[in-house]
């Protein structure tokens, strides 16, 4: 008795729900795209053969575990992983600082005005060590050329000429100090 | 992390610039989530005026246009700021337009009062007036310099809040220095008036820089405020801020450190402290009043000196903090109060002062920074411009 009730209360709370237009409408739309919904369901077939041919595929499946298998995987990785884990903050700080310095040098690098700053600031400090060096080698070219230029023959006598020469007397005494000096180290 | 939280940053000097970069770096999703107002067409590398005014830097060299030096991914609004209204999460720009912001930083810097000095604004850049505080008159600061003949050379430090307060005594010490290099130092008298008590606040360094002071022979002298000059007739009058009795001093060349401000857009807003500057923590930077206010540099109310190098301490600080904020997490940045101020004593020459907010020294160099050192001066004049441009601006140093 009780099964026969509910059966026509659900024949009947089926006829409502058919009954309502926008079921109707839906019962309408499912059936004309039944046979687009046949062939989805056939390419998911598909799809589920071929997975179960690769799987089917001892060789591919052997293939593919070799290469994900982690040879080394033993207590001592997994205790460097857990040490690696604890350094990780510091770490990240220095690669921070790292990543930060490279920033700071390609900003640089980038920026023509701070470039020419630099090389300004720099010729500056370069510029006085330059003259000296062009001096340098102003009197060297100087004397290079006079030699050059001179055929005179030298003696004995002009030896004695030039210790007469006030820089050789100079450098001459400079000789003597330092003798002296060394002597009386030595002395004590 | 809410990527739609849009961020209004107040002020396009060191402090914003830097802040911007370093929550681009910190947080990559906030590009274009980040607007900058600021009115101003050029950017400036203040602390090399010193320099230009002891004629041995180019002022060309410390200005660039504000466009190329706002970060990739940050929106430029060229508009001043006239209010804050903060409980609506607002601020009013000067051609009446609203801003709306989740999260503020306020970097709007310092005001110069040239009105502060009665005289002095009819009379600067002229009648031997000048000031390494104007991009426009710093150049005169050099002229004058150079030219000296000798007699009085009046430097002045005033009663006020100033931007980097080693400047007005640096100059000091580059014009002496200067004027024994022309020969006309035995001509001429170095005055230092200055509101100030003593030439420096830590105790470290205001020793050295005593010594320094005796040995250049400089008559300073303190709790002395400049009130007016009379360009014609070539006379400053101080004030003597204990006694309040005024003295008329005759100058050859003064150079004026002009007394500062808090603008008035900040000063006149429910965000300022009684004494006109923006009311944050001093150790995380965020606003006393409103969670999402975070305040920085010249214009933050912050018990230590006015200068760059503290700017590019607080700058990490406000852009960690706010990072943290947005992601509803503790603020954990901490700012110490760090400031640094390169005390240029001659040419050559710089003491490095390093400090916190409790006036001890902070130093970052292996040595005595109180001793006076060339390779500090080379760090200044040629190092520190480049690690502003390409570090400090691009959230890196």
């Amino acid at each position: 008795m009780t099964s026969s009730y509910e059966h026509i209360e659900s024949v009947d709370s089926l006829s409502a729900a058919l009954a309502d237009p926008e079921v109707k409408q839906s019962i309408a739309n499912l059936l004309h795209r039944l046979p687009e919904l046949e062939k989805g369901i056939g390419s998911l077939e598909d799809v589920v053969d071929f997975g179960q041919t690769l799987l089917d595929d001892q060789p591919f499946i052997d293939g593919v575990e070799s290469k994900l298998a982690i040879q080394q995987l033993d207590m001592e990785t997994l205790a460097a992983l857990l040490a690696l884990l604890e350094k990780l903050p510091s770490l990240i700080a220095a690669i921070n600082k790292v990543e930060e310095s490279l920033a700071f040098v390609t900003a640089i690098s980038q920026d023509s005005e701070s470039l020419d700053y630099l090389t300004e600031q720099a010729n500056a400090y370069a510029a006085p060590v330059m003259e000296e060096g062009r001096k340098g080698l102003t009197f060297i070219a100087a004397v290079k050329n006079k030699a050059e230029q001179d055929h005179q023959r030298y003696s004995i006598f002009s030896i004695f000429k030039w210790l007469k020469d006030p820089a050789v007397q100079k450098g001459f005494r400079y000789i003597n100090a330092t003798l002296e000096t060394l002597n009386e180290k030595q002395a004590r | 992390m809410n990527t739609n939280n849009e961020i209004v940053i107040v002020g396009g000097g060191s402090g914003g610039i830097s802040v911007a970069s370093r929550l681009l770096r910190i947080s990559p999703e906030l590009k274009n989530h980040i607007t900058i107002i600021d009115p101003a067409q050029f950017h400036y590398y203040q602390p090399l005026w010193t320099l230009v005014g002891a004629g041995v830097a180019r002022k060309e060299s410390s200005e660039r246009t504000m466009a190329s030096v706002i970060p990739e991914g940050v929106k430029w609004l060229q508009e001043k700021v006239v209010r804050f209204m903060p409980k609506e999460n607002l601020v009013k720009l000067g051609n009446n337009e609203t801003i709306p912001y989740d999260f503020l930083v306020v970097a709007g810097g310092i005001e110069i009062n040239w009105d502060g000095v009665k005289g002095l604004k009819e009379t600067i850049g002229k009648n031997g007036v000048c000031s390494n505080y104007s991009y426009e008159h710093v150049d005169y600061t050099w002229q004058l310099i150079r030219t000296f003949q000798g007699g009085n050379a009046v430097f002045t430090h005033p009663a006020t809040p100033v931007k980097c307060g080693g400047a007005p005594q640096k100059i000091m010490y580059l014009a002496e220095d200067s004027f024994n290099r022309t020969g006309v130092r035995d001509k001429s008298n170095v005055i230092f008036g200055s509101a100030n008590p003593a030439i420096f606040d830590v105790q470290k360094y205001r020793e050295a820089l005593e010594k320094v002071v005796e040995r250049k022979k400089i008559d300073a002298r303190f709790r002395t405020n400049l009130i007016e000059v009379r360009g014609e007739e070539k006379q400053a009058v101080f004030e003597n801020l204990d006694t309040h009795e005024k003295e008329v001093v005759s100058y050859d060349m003064l150079h004026v450190t002009p007394p500062m401000q808090s603008p008035e857009f900040i000063r006149e807003s429910p965000l300022a402290n009684e004494a006109g500057w923006v009311d944050v923590h001093k150790y995380t930077l965020q606003h006393n009043s409103y969670e999402n206010v975070f305040g920085l540099g010249d214009s933050s109310g912050l018990p230590t000196s006015k200068t760059g190098a503290a700017i590019r301490k607080q700058a990490p600080v406000v852009a960690k903090n706010l990072a943290a904020a947005l992601k509803q997490q503790p603020l954990a940045a901490i700012y110490n109060g760090y400031s640094s101020c390169p005390l240029v004593t001659g040419y050559n020459k710089l003491i490095l002062a390093e400090f916190d907010y409790d006036k001890n020294p902070d130093e970052s160099m292996p040595f005595n920074q109180a001793v006076e050192r060339r390779s500090m001066y080379v760090m200044k004049k040629d190092l520190l411009p480049v690690m502003y441009w390409d570090g400090m601006l691009k959230g890196t140093m």
